[in-house]
């Protein structure tokens, strides 16, 4: 029983961490666009009122210090140098990137509409047989499922999951991977030879058989989210430790070493924001790639929880696709809709920060 | 270079002896062997055995693995036990030659399918990155990237064998033709052939698409191209002399990947 109940636990977490994940990095983009900007502003004027102090430079260099100004936001900063945020805020600013945020959050936010309706499972809808297959129409958009149940509500329901264990997958894969990755580009040596040979042997190995061999051989869900979860390591591993690599050759990287600072603060201030968009862009196609995977993999019925690709399985199996082509058109839609949303973001932070990117 | 070669040739090697050790080990823990699945009184120890396609001599799970290695060296795959009043066992490598002749047919066509089709898109985005049918190009790429498989098969048999009734839905030829001459039973398989082999190029043709376009585009902006355009020839012919014959090994290299 125990085991069990941690398992449920365990499925439970990885389920709602996708939709956790993205109120935290909402809540983390809004903290890091407020603090970074007043915090160059003030790192700036302390550094000024220093100067000042000890007489280095004239008063009338120093801008007047404005007000209660905490909740105005002023991206146009002109700091020498330290202009990045700006320049980094103003290059997401690209259609593809903003439509597909926008789909994203919409699949988040309509995932639980049902929800607020009392249906935490598809389950829980009421059987109305007189409402069997009933094309789409204003009153059933997606028209009806095979029990009677309005399929917009239950496609929404089943994105909870998909989105929910990609996003899961994609997080915890995009930690472990830029950790070790970066780990494995600055130390080098016998560490990053040994380290990247495991993942070299694990991205080897063909995914889909290996899904199959966990799930066959333990028959829960949650080993198999861990195993793609390695996997995205491996790959985010090995992307994030050839930028770190190239990055390292760069002068600034020698001129921090030569000023002594140590590997911790190279890391942090020097290699984390440089791999910032890389992995963001890498992580988002992982997304997308998961998602499928898991739509896939719901199509041939063996996870212990439905996705969008269970239903269409349930279509074709039942042969109802035959008569009711909404039944597989609607969730195979939903599928290119959130994995292009995700794609068109991953591809578009890529491409906007890498120029060499075609 | 022959070095380099040997060493691959015994890294692959190496690694096809893992992955035996990997396979035979996931067997014997898989378990449902035919005394779990057969009625008791049908299967005798020698059943068991025969079905693990070990010699009843083998104790050690060392000796059972040389057993198993050295039956599958030469082409026995061991047996597929079927209940039939009486336990009954068919050699796998007997119903392994048909399937596999059919896999390759269609391998074969999907394979060729998507060179071509890749090929003249990829090369095309390459040469003509600003013209409306590149955007289509990539248009379609992208939507090919994220559809998963199996929606291309479904709604390709909707459209083509529910709808229109063009094509059959499933099989690999019409049992109905069986007194005919060559011809229509060549131009049947082809009917049968067409979604398959067209669903299975489908999942990777955007893919390699995409490799073509980075390959081809890359080598254009080289300085050898300039040269060969310095001198006065054709747009045609520096492609298809300087550009093309330069970017067909890396793509074949994507082929066998694919």
């Amino acid at each position: 029983m125990p085991v069990v109940l941690y398992r449920v636990y365990l499925y439970r977490i990885y389920e709602n961490i996708g939709s956790l994940s993205w109120i935290l990095a909402g809540m983390g983009a809004c903290l890091l666009g407020v603090s970074i900007p007043l915090q160059l502003k003030y790192a700036r004027r302390k550094k000024d009122n220093n100067l000042l102090k000890n007489g280095l430079i004239s008063a009338a260099a120093v801008p007047a210090a404005e007000p209660h100004s905490w909740f105005r936001l002023n991206f146009n900063l002109r700091l020498p140098g330290k202009n990045q945020v700006a320049s980094f805020f103003s290059r997401l600013m690209k259609p593809s990137i903003i439509i597909g945020l926008l789909v994203i959050w919409a699949l988040v936010l309509g995932s639980f509409y049902p929800v607020f309706l009392g249906f935490q499972k598809a389950e829980d809808m009421p059987l109305q047989i007189g409402n069997m297959l009933k094309a789409p129409s204003w009153q059933y958009p997606f028209g009806t499922d095979g029990y009677g149940r309005n399929y917009l509500l239950v496609i929404l329901l089943l994105g909870r999951q998909t989105l929910g264990i990609a996003f899961g997958v994609s997080l915890i894969s995009t930690i472990l991977g830029t950790a070790i990755g970066v780990l494995c580009g600055f130390l080098q040596g016998v560490f990053d030879r040994v380290v990247s040979g495991i993942l070299d042997l694990v991205s080897s190995i063909p995914s889909y058989f290996f899904i199959f061999l966990i799930i066959g051989l333990t028959g829960s869900s949650t080993s198999m989210i861990m195993v793609l979860s390695i996997f995205g390591v491996a790959e985010l591993c090995r992307v994030v430790r050839a930028q770190v690599l190239a990055i390292r050759n760069f002068l600034f990287v020698e001129a921090a070493e030569a000023m002594g600072n140590s590997a911790v603060q190279i890391i942090v201030r020097h290699l984390l924001p440089n791999l910032l968009s890389l992995v963001w862009g890498q992580s988002m196609i992982l997304v997308g790639r998961t998602m499928l995977l898991l739509c896939s993999l719901g199509y041939l019925n063996i996870l212990s929880f439905p996705t969008w690709g269970s239903l269409v399985a349930e279509s074709v199996k039942s042969s109802q696709y035959l008569s009711s082509w909404w039944t597989s058109i609607f969730p195979i839609a939903m599928i290119f809709v959130a994995v292009s949303a995700v794609y068109s973001v991953g591809k578009g932070v890529l491409r906007s920060f890498d120029p060499f990117a075609r | 270079m022959y070095g380099y070669l040997i060493r691959r040739f015994l890294t692959v090697l190496l690694l096809m002896w893992v992955m035996t050790v990997i396979i035979f080990g996931l067997a014997s823990i898989s378990g449902g062997g035919v005394d779990r699945l057969f009625p008791v009184n049908a299967v005798t120890p020698f059943d068991i055995v025969r079905h693990k396609g070990i010699n009843e001599t083998d104790t050690s799970p060392a000796q059972q693995y040389f057993t198993w290695l050295k039956n599958v060296f030469w082409g026995n795959f061991g047996n597929i036990a079927s209940f039939r009043g009486d336990t009954v066992f068919d050699s796998v490598s007997e119903k392994l030659i048909p399937m596999f002749n059919a896999s390759l047919l269609l391998v074969g066509t999907a394979l060729l399918f998507l060179v071509i089709l890749g090929f003249l898109l990829g090369t095309f985005a390459a040469v003509k990155p600003d013209h409306i049918a590149t955007k289509i190009i990539n248009f379609f790429c992208m939507v090919n990237t994220s559809i998963p498989d199996f929606a291309i098969a479904i709604i390709l048999m909707m459209v083509f064998a529910v709808r229109l009734r063009l094509l059959p839905s499933s099989g690999m030829s019409d049992p109905l033709l069986y007194e005919s001459n060559f011809w229509q039973h060549f131009l049947d398989r082809l009917r049968h052939l067409i979604l398959p082999a067209i669903t299975l190029s489908f999942t990777y043709v955007a893919s390699f698409t995409e490799h073509v376009r980075k390959t081809i585009s890359g080598i254009l902006q080289q300085d050898y191209i300039r040269t060969a355009r310095a001198k006065g020839l054709s747009g045609r012919i520096v492609l298809s002399k300087h550009a093309l014959r330069n970017g067909l090994v890396p793509c074949l290299a994507a082929v066998f990947e694919c």
